[in-house]
């Protein structure tokens, strides 16, 4: 029994919802409710301001801090000695690694970590870059300047749940109030059809989404679900009064349910009739999130949205212990879950409509605790789409070197550049101009380049 | 518990020394409508019997009473059924039954049918809190693969729930399923050759979420704010590095230690606290929290010692725990001045002990605050009710009988939350979780992060399957979990006005809106008393009770 109550709970084969209609003696009327006012919504919503074409962003976070200093390895023979001596027992083996050629020649080569084929094909094919040493700064700094600690940097350094929030904000002594898309969504009229919010999250929570207007709505990654007691019009009627509260903390529990009801209103149907990719996406978390984004996307123009930015995630990357064992399987997973997305959005004609990108808490340290990794700072990105000027890496390479230029203890490397100039690549290419993008990210004006390049 | 159980109970309580000089006699009259809301805080869900001891005897009686009923544990079921050795750091491999993945649902079902029905509810709910704060996970795949040991540290916050802080956190610390997840076990000295140093992760997280915080705090949970108006920090990276070196040297029981490498790594866990290994403890002097310093030579039992020595005296603990503690039990806001009175009584629980946590819990659930925000604070007292606590609390209300078989994963997929298995250490949700419009009023409600849109609705249906299928007058032959009396409802649903009154009281503690009332009543007047073929009422019953649980109102725990 225990085994069909899950999908007893879905819908079409719906236990509950039958019960009820059996029990409550409804018509055939109560089944009727729902989903046809929804699109009516649709085309009265649709008004001429915002853009008229579309284009998505989808932030995959590794959650607990991803070692990507073993994602993109150099393999020139005196670069990998720098490497492998940093990195002691964690290293990988130089033969493991895939290689790449990077359009712009930097004296070195490079590989991806061996669980990485997908991501090897997609920065060859010219579809995936990756933009080195990335990290949460409010201003350039150098080594010394940390050392003394003369300068200004990000508050609580090194520990996850501070680090996941400057990542997401994108203003590192700023209110934690708004993520950077949130605040870029709030720029952009007519993104997505209302009740709908243009920022969706698949089973995950965070601050990216959250803007001064916009708020996340987070669907699960199995898809929206109706709510089954409003299957009976009467009651719909009875549950729509009753989601209200004085108490503020119940209101906003309210809030999600009457939103939750319709939105499922809106997309639920639609969301059913879409192609389900079967069989492309692995069975993991990441695999289903990116899947039910895939979804998403494939129904936008007849739900009329213009622009999404959609986030999902995945955690175990706090490799403290059992690195050598967890990375590859974090990695394969990764690098499955991306190839996958990136073939779902050809099948359906969108990749150059939709750019893929990673945020990651911290990188890790170089050296090694005997087991694993511990937390850095700096930390490499990618980004994946068609639209994207992949095979390239959009920055310097950090000094690996143990007490380098980059390495300000235990391997922990001073950023190179900014979120806030990696966030403002992929605003500027969804549509923003310039002096929008300032204000989405105050502290772009603090550093040289506010565009790193990957989006052309 | 019975009321055999709690006639003793009594008994027992009446024979406590009162603390007052004066023979305090207490035939405390408690409301019933309070009885419900302060028992939904401290148990799993207001049973009757409770509620009508709490009335009878009031609110300190049934808290003495349950301070002495013996902790129910549950590693003993898991040697019974022969997966876990019964000896401290004996081999799982001497175990006829030991298997990890049907073991942890095993160990699942033990934690709902204990939430359920064990006896010494007080104890189970703060142990759930603790487990929230202390967390281990096994999504872990060391802390997976050892079910017995995780049922063991469940065990450990269950007996340490009115333990003493001090002694509380070197058990979780020295726990073996602690020592997997944050990997303090096997943690050694810098190693020159194999250029290694200590692992960082637990000395990092004891800190930030187990002891102190990450900023310095007033005794009222307020933070203490530097020359230029901004936080100040409890610490730094070097204090983490020099922490983590005090750290080395623990690991498994069950192997004697030695100097070999290959043993210290080789090591797996078992059931019985960490033990140093001498060999790989970093001897060095460290400079640790608040400018202690740990001299040269100290062995790993003495630095342990004083590590957790200066945590558990650092200012910060009181508040920044006891709010926790508040938030998990009463109310996700709680004014400064309530947080301020906890502080104090785990600063010094009266007869000079600090960090004894049967005061704390004591002073929390009776704190005029607790008790009364309901009515002085209505507009943001109390906190959102945790998923899983919404199905256990229906189940307790409505003396739901029968063992709870609900695999793990399908609590995951019903409520996104399963005990032992948040998504990090940082647990389900951050006690610092606030939507937007929750922000702009300088609140925080940290159960909101988890109701998602997805997931209100998911729970929704999920309360609905468990009323409609899972009750006594027509359970579905197909459904295995425990079974609702709705005949109190039944009784009173010729008349819908005592119906839903009923309902306020026995679920809501009296708090229901007036607008709740006015809606359930209307429509319940349209749905039919009679029905041929169904119990008298039970229409009317099955429709008041799935949508009260679906409601705001009962979404909030006031």
């Amino acid at each position: 029994m225990s085994a069909s109550v899950p999908h007893s709970l879905r819908r079409g084969s719906d236990l509950t919802r039958r019960h009820f209609l059996r029990l409550a003696g409804s018509s055939a009327a109560a089944a009727a409710i729902g989903p046809h006012a929804s699109a009516m919504r649709v085309f009265s919503s649709r008004e001429n301001r915002g853009p008229k074409d579309y284009r998505a962003l989808v932030c995959v976070f590794l959650y607990g801090g991803a070692d990507s200093l073993n994602l993109l390895v150099p393999t020139s023979p005196a670069e990998y000695d720098v490497y492998r001596a940093a990195r002691g027992d964690l290293a990988e083996a130089q033969g493991s690694l895939l290689p790449i050629q990077p359009l712009t020649p930097d004296g070195a080569t490079y590989g991806v970590h061996g669980a990485c084929p997908e991501l090897q094909a997609l920065f060859q094919a010219g579809r995936l870059a990756f933009t080195p040493n990335v990290g949460p700064l409010v201003r350039p700094l150098t080594k010394a300047q940390v050392l003394t600690g003369l300068a200004e940097t990000p508050r609580n350094l090194f520990s996850h749940n501070d680090q996941q929030t400057q990542w997401q904000v994108a203003h590192a002594d700023g209110p934690r109030t708004t993520g950077w898309a949130g605040r870029m969504l709030d720029r952009i009229a007519n993104a997505s059809p209302a009740p709908l919010s243009p920022g969706i999250s698949i089973d995950v929570t965070g601050q990216l989404l959250v803007g001064a207007n916009v708020q996340p709505y987070v669907l699960g990654a199995t898809g929206s679900e109706p709510l089954a007691l409003t299957d009976d019009p009467g009651r719909r009627a009875i549950i729509d009064a009753m989601m209200r509260s004085r108490n503020a903390i119940a209101e906003e529990f309210a809030r999600t349910q009457r939103e939750s009801i319709e939105i499922d209103d809106l997309i639920g149907q639609t969301l059913l009739g879409a192609p389900d990719f079967a069989g492309l996406f692995p069975d993991s978390s990441l695999g289903q999130q990116l899947r039910m984004v895939a979804r998403m996307i494939s129904i936008r123009a007849q739900l009329g949205v213009r622009r999404q930015v959609f986030f999902v995630g995945t955690g175990g990357f706090d490799t403290h212990d059992d690195q050598l064992a967890l990375l590859p399987l974090l990695f394969r997973n990764l690098s499955r879950s991306i190839g996958a997305f990136q073939g779902a959005m050809d099948q359906i004609g969108e990749a150059q409509n939709v750019t893929g990108f990673t945020h990651s808490e911290f990188g890790r340290t170089l050296s090694s605790n005997g087991q694993g990794s511990d937390h850095g700072w700096g930390g490499h990105s990618l980004a994946f789409g068609g639209a994207v000027r992949g095979q390239d890496l959009y920055g310097a390479m950090p000094d690996l070197s143990p007490t380098g230029p980059d390495d300000i203890g235990e391997g922990r490397l001073l950023p190179g550049r900014s979120v806030d100039q990696f966030g403002a690549t992929l605003a500027s290419w969804f549509g923003l101009a310039a002096p929008e993008v300032d204000l989405v990210f105050p502290n772009l004006g603090n550093f040289a380049s506010r565009d790193l390049g990957f989006m052309g | 518990m019975t009321v055999l159980q709690c006639a003793l109970a009594a008994t027992v309580s009446l024979l406590v020394p009162q603390r007052d000089i004066a023979p305090v006699v207490h035939p405390v009259r408690v409301d019933p409508a309070a009885a419900v809301r302060f028992l939904d805080r401290a148990t799993f869900g207001a049973s009757n019997e409770d509620v009508i001891f709490v009335t009878r005897f009031g609110y300190e009686a049934w808290i003495d009473a349950q301070f002495a009923v013996p902790p129910t544990l549950k590693l003993p079921a898991m040697i019974q059924l022969g997966c876990a050795p019964d000896q401290p750091g004996q081999s799982f491999a001497t175990c006829p039954n030991y298997d990890a993945i049907p073991h942890l649902g095993l160990l699942a079902q033990e934690w709902w049918n204990d939430a359920l029905h064990a006896p010494d509810q007080l104890r189970q709910r703060v142990a759930f809190a603790l487990s929230e704060i202390f967390v281990v996970s096994d999504l872990n795949g060391t802390v997976q693969n050892f079910p017995s040991t995780l049922s063991d540290y469940y065990d450990t916050l269950v007996r340490g729930a009115f333990s003493n802080y001090r002694q509380l956190l070197e058990e979780v610390t020295l726990h073996p399923s602690m020592g997997g997840y944050l990997s303090m076990a096997k943690n050694r000295q810098a190693d020159l050759t194999l250029g290694t140093r200590p692992d960082e992760n637990f000395a990092r997280e004891v800190m930030q979420l187990f002891s102190i915080g990450l900023a310095e705090l007033n005794a009222d949970g307020s933070q203490q704010l530097d020359a230029w108006f901004q936080p100040i920090p409890t610490y730094d990276q070097n204090t983490i590095t020099e922490t983590a070196r005090a750290l080395t040297g623990w690991n498994y029981d069950g192997v004697a230690p030695s100097g070999s490498l290959l043993d210290f790594l080789l090591n797996y866990p078992r059931i019985g606290m960490m033990i140093a290994w001498s060999a790989f403890h970093d001897t060095g002097p460290k400079a640790i929290v608040g400018g202690s310093l740990l001299p040269p030579g100290w062995t790993a039992e003495a630095d342990l010692g004083g590590v957790l020595d200066a945590l558990s005296q650092h200012p910060n603990v009181g508040p920044f725990l006891g709010k926790q503690l508040i938030q998990r039990l009463v109310t996700s806001n709680p004014s400064p001045a309530y947080v301020g009175r906890i502080a104090e009584v785990w600063a010094d629980d009266g007869s000079g002990a600090r960090g004894n946590l049967e005061a704390v819990v004591r002073a929390i659930l009776l704190d005029p605050e607790a008790l009364e925000g309901y009515a002085t604070r209505p507009l943001t007292f109390g906190k959102l009710r945790e998923p899983i606590l919404k199905l256990t609390g229906l189940w307790r209300k409505f003396r739901a009988t029968g063992e709870v078989v609900l695999t793990p994963y399908l609590a995951d997929e019903f409520f996104g939350q399963r005990a032992m298995g948040s998504p990090s250490v940082f647990n389900f949700f951050s006690p610092f979780h606030a939507s937007p419009a929750l922000q702009a009023q300088g609140l925080v409600s940290p159960e909101l992060q988890i109701a998602t849109h997805s997931k209100v609705t998911r729970t929704a249906n999920a309360l609905t399957f468990f009323i409609v299928s899972g009750n006594t007058d027509l359970p579905d032959p197909a459904f295995s979990e425990p079974l609702l009396d709705l005949g109190p409802l039944r009784q009173r649903a010729s008349d819908p006005a005592s119906l839903v009154a009923y309902l306020d009281l026995r679920v809501l503690g009296g708090t229901m809106s007036p607008e709740t009332r006015i809606l359930l009543e209307a429509h319940l007047a349209t749905v039919p008393h009679l029905v041929p073929g169904l119990p008298d009422g039970f229409l009317r019953a099955v429709e008041a009770l799935a949508l009260l649980v679906i409601s705001p109102d009962y979404a909030l725990q006031s």
